[in-house]
């Protein structure tokens, strides 16, 4: 997976909203709100998939009201650094299990070699929840 | 002791499975006698099942959008599975797990 540099986008390296990226989610043909999108990036297996700063139930907001102390917990993360947490459990975790149930998709990433992370993502790559697991 | 937590999310739950079996490729709780019990696991899919329909994809305008008004039509109905899932741990428990119930509460209060 490249910085996104063509000669058309500037240098996205590190950065939590690629521009070609977000190019990309604008041309897919989901609904998705942009300036609420918080991060997007794609999976080891070019999956898009983003993070929106959504509500109680899903997104951001929910991951941070139902899970931040998980997040503080395993990785010592607090809630401004979840999104760039979420991102790099995506690109740089490896997936153990990915299946559709109930109308979505259940990722799970074994992570720096010792945690478990559970996605709840939609069946267009929005992902929903995110929450780390026991350690393996 | 261990504790099971009950809590819904969107698929997952209410048994919250936060273990990876490596040998069963699926999540678990990681309590065994919770785990092995097959009508715990037919309520467990029953309610995540009910739960997760009230996230729909591509819906008004939302990439995902969460039905409230359904979640509250189904109050009783929830309250009801919840009651069920409860009763049943209760009826396994040999001493070994406590459980952290986050759920009836909150649908009570819907």
């Amino acid at each position: 997976m490249g910085t996104g540099f063509s000669g058309n986008y500037k240098s996205t390296s590190g950065s939590l909203k690629p521009e070609h990226l977000m190019d990309e989610l604008k041309n897919s043909g989901h609904k998705y709100n942009e300036k609420d999108v918080v991060m997007v990036t794609k999976t080891k297996k070019n999956e898009l998939v983003w993070l929106e700063k959504g509500t109680s139930t899903k997104g951001l907001q929910h991951i941070i009201e139902e899970h931040a102390n998980d997040f503080k917990n395993k990785f010592g993360v607090s809630e401004k650094g979840i999104p760039s947490k979420i991102k790099d459990i995506f690109t740089q975790g490896i997936e153990v299990s990915s299946k559709e149930k109930n109308g979505g998709i259940e990722k799970i990433y074994e992570y720096k070699g010792e945690y478990i992370v559970i996605a709840g993502v939609g069946t267009n790559g929005l992902i929903v929840s995110v929450y780390p697991g026991g350690s393996k | 002791m261990k504790t099971i937590r009950i809590m819904l999310d969107f698929i997952s739950g209410p048994l919250w499975k936060d273990v990876f079996d490596t040998q069963k490729k699926e999540l678990v709780t990681g309590i065994d006698i919770v785990d092995n019990d097959e009508y715990l696991q037919q309520l467990n899919e029953e309610i995540q099942a009910l739960y997760s329909s009230y996230y729909k994809i591509n819906y008004k305008d939302e990439p995902v959008y969460f039905d409230e008004e359904q979640e509250k039509a189904d109050k009783e109905k929830m309250l009801g599975l919840l009651e069920k899932l409860i009763s049943r741990l209760n009826e396994i428990n040999d001493g070994s797990f406590v459980i952290d119930d986050r759920e009836t509460e909150r649908v009570r209060n819907l």
